[in-house]
């Protein structure tokens, strides 16, 4: 998948949107103000320059672009950082399957989830049980 | 030559990694390491001090950590990063230097410095980990930069004394885009040209995805990177040993000339005594460590390590887990031949008791046998624990009934005979009152080949013993579902493990079914409830694999001796660890 795809993929924030708020449940222990950043990743390993950020609000989710300009900057609590074939892959099936693909993804190697806060914010912001879901031990591992 | 544990060499504690960590930032510690030095040199060991600043893996008492640059964690144990200016790094080789000094000072022969796993060196030496752009990031020798120039320091600090570094052999952060095993290589080349005396290798980072020291990697796998390491530093003594458990493959190693020392760890926490057993000709008496890894299980739960194998671990120095006469003889009869049982009767008789062991089935080993024969990790670290108890009950001249089931009556028969009697009857998978259980089989009997699966089976649990049934099931080529009641799968499973489980159920396309209650059994399958209603699970063989203890014994045999305990998973159904820690405790005080 070439950047034209990518970046339609992460514009087409309407779609996200709508599927994010089909799934909420999934986000449903999450406060609000709670944030999530999708990042693709360029083909040389570098962050691309556009983040997408889910905001959770008090019954719905809002989805929006942003400027990446370097993770010392960013404002999610967490980030998925995609290659294009796991953006394309979560996109294909975003309506039923998000948290499945992005943990499939991590698995594969294909998605990386970067942490942007510390344990004990997290925790008491209810990402607990999302990261779990990943497959990301929340007290840490070693194997 | 002895390493002790890796000491923090800063007063902020930015190199701290984990809970009651070691510090060497001042002289105020020094009386400690001076008798630690002294005690490996009266004993005869070349005494090394581990000098760890953990970078990203640090500040574990700070909001942050130290690093070359803002690349956040992916793990959450870890604390957020933040960038080391130039005078941080100039900070840290003086730090580094100072706690060289001191460990010399108090009677160390060396230091051995960490450029591995994630911690600060390796931070720089990583294209993961460092973006930066002046001299310290970039190319690989502006990422060595700040390890050369630490180690250069260090070298003219201690003089004659041992400099020795730790580094990856391979980071296993490919993926995340970490170095190559290629450039791993060319690193150990260079800290090899910073005037260090020896260089240690080790595999992995702490969040690598994939395994490099856990009970799935065989024994031996990584030797081919210290070969490749050595051709390339013939004139530099190489230690390894990761994952490398047995001092006869370590031996031929050597022999090979893969490398110079055979370096462990966890071995020697399982068995302490294992070199002397070893050269004594006494190997099938050392007790294996399985590579489980709950003591780094432990370590992350800001616990002090301990080690399933050895209950002593950690406790050495309280009587009441020291080996030492009973007052007088007790004939004692352990009912159950697990591990809790094999442990506690092992312990009891090196007191000096009389013991005899009662088991129902052919062999000795309960559950632990059961599931090494269907392991899919490595069954040799299971059957060689097996192999260590046999050896001990032949030392120690235990004697076994095996095959014969003791009941309450048949107990009966041989009042007086015992003092002591121990219950150790581990679980059981009861089919209950679940409608249609008569129907299923169970997890135990599936694991024992004693009953043939259909195609499609649904396993009811999604606990350790259900993943592992529904594992070998499903490598057997059956179209296995697993059905749990908690949110989870692998809850009772050990943390660094519990991800193991996870990508086997994935890889082999077993499919989850979590959150639910079991309605019935039926012959199409099983009939779950679900928020929205029932759901009709179709299986050809329905597997019970939830476990309960077994206390009815133990309730039975109240007033017919005169100390009676019960031990293990007939307490509670847990696993391997607690079995023979409880089986130890108990032997211990009998
Ligand atoms: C509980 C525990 C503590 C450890 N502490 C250190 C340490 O302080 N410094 C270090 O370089 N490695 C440390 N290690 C890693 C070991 O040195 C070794 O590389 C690893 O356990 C693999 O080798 P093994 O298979 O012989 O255990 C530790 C390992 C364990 C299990």
């Amino acid at each position: 998948m070439n950047k034209m795809t990518t970046d339609i993929i992460l514009n087409d924030i309407e779609t996200w949107r709508i599927c994010l708020n089909i799934n909420k449940e999934i986000f449903s222990e999450i406060k609000i103000n709670g944030k999530i950043g999708i990042l693709p990743r360029n083909s040389d390993g570098s962050e691309g320059s556009t983040i997408q950020v889910w905001e959770i609000l008090e019954d719905s989710i809002r989805v929006s672009l942003q400027p990446f300009l370097g993770f010392r900057d960013a404002s999610a609590d967490l980030i998925f950082l995609l290659e294009s074939s796991a953006l394309e892959e979560i996109y294909r099936h975003l309506k039923n399957e998000l948290l499945i693909g992005l943990r499939k993804q991590i698995r594969h190697g294909k998605a990386l989830l970067f942490l942007m806060k510390g344990r004990d914010y997290l925790i008491d912001m209810g990402y607990e049980e999302l990261i779990e879901y990943l497959g990301i031990p929340c007290l840490g591992t070693c194997h | 030559m002895i390493t002790n544990q890796g000491a923090y060499p800063d007063p902020k504690g930015e190199g701290k990694a984990y809970f009651r960590q070691v510090a060497i930032y001042d002289d105020k510690f020094l009386p400690q390491f001076e008798r630690i030095a002294a005690m490996f040199k009266e004993n005869g060991a070349v005494a090394i001090q581990q000098i760890l600043h953990a970078g990203r893996y640090g500040g574990i008492d700070l909001g942050y950590c130290a690093a070359p640059s803002v690349v956040p964690q992916t793990l959450p144990h870890f604390r957020p990063p933040r960038e080391m200016s130039k005078d941080d790094i100039k900070q840290c080789i003086k730090e580094h230097v100072e706690a060289a000094k001191r460990a010399i000072k108090v009677g160390f022969d060396g230091v051995e410095v960490t450029s591995f796993m994630g911690y600060i060196l390796a931070n720089f030496l990583s294209k993961f980990t460092n973006r930066r752009t002046d001299e310290y990031g970039g190319s690989l020798e502006n990422r060595g930069r700040f390890m050369q120039e630490l180690l250069m320091e260090m070298k003219e600090a201690i003089g004659d004394h041992l400099l020795i570094v730790r580094l990856n052999g391979t980071e296993l952060m490919d993926q995340y885009g970490g170095n190559t095993e290629e450039e791993c290589l060319e690193l150990i080349k260079m800290a090899a040209n910073s005037g260090v005396d020896m260089i240690s290798m080790c595999i992995g980072w702490q969040e690598s995805p994939a395994s490099s020291i856990g009970r799935d990697v065989a024994p031996g796998h990584w030797n081919y990177l210290a070969k490749q390491a050595k051709k390339e530093i013939p004139n530099i003594p190489l230690a390894f040993g990761v994952r490398l458990p047995g001092a006869v493959m370590a031996n031929d190693s050597i022999a090979k000339g893969q490398f110079d020392l055979w370096e462990v760890c966890r071995p020697f926490l399982a068995d302490p005594e294992r070199l002397h057993k070893v050269a004594e000709d006494r190997t099938r008496e050392v007790k294996p460590c399985i590579g489980c890894l709950l003591c780094l299980s432990r370590l992350f739960r800001d616990l002090p390590y301990i080690c399933s194998i050895n209950p002593v671990l950690g406790h050495e120095v309280e009587p009441e887990y020291q080996i030492r006469p009973p007052a007088y003889q007790k004939n004692v009869i352990i009912i159950g031949g697990g591990p809790a049982g094999l442990e506690c009767a092992v312990t009891s008789a090196r007191r000096g008791h009389k013991v005899t062991i009662y088991e129902k089935k052919e062999s000795l080993g309960g559950q632990l046998r059961v599931y090494s024969n269907h392991d899919l990790a490595n069954k040799q670290d299971l059957e060689d624990l097996l192999s260590y108890y046999e050896a001990m009950i032949e030392k120690y001249g235990i004697e076994v009934k095996l095959g014969v089931e003791m009941t309450a009556k048949q107990f009966r028969k041989m009042l007086h005979r015992f003092d002591v009697a121990v219950a150790a009857t581990g679980s059981g998978i009861d089919h209950g009152s679940l409608p249609g259980a008569e129907k299923a089989v169970t997890a135990f009997e599936v694991m024992e080949d004693k009953v043939q699966c259909g195609k499609r089976v649904a396993v009811i649990s999604g606990k350790k013993v259900g993943l592992s049934t529904a594992e070998y099931l499903s490598m057997a080529g059956h179209e296995v579902v697993v059905i749990e009641q908690a949110k989870r799968i692998a809850e009772d499973v050990m943390p660094t493990w519990k991800w193991r489980h996870a990508s086997w159920v994935e890889e082999m396309n077993i499919k989850t079914i979590t959150g639910v209650y079991v309605k019935e059994i039926t012959d199409a399958g099983v009939v779950v409830i679900k928020e929205n209603g029932d759901l009709a699970v179709e299986a050809d063989t329905v597997v019970l694999a939830e476990r309960q203890s077994q206390q009815g014994l133990f309730q039975e045999l109240e007033f017919m001796v005169d100390e009676l305990h019960i031990i293990g998973d007939a307490v509670s159904p847990r696993g391997l660890y607690q079995a023979i820690h409880e089986g130890y405790r108990l032997g211990a005080r009998i």
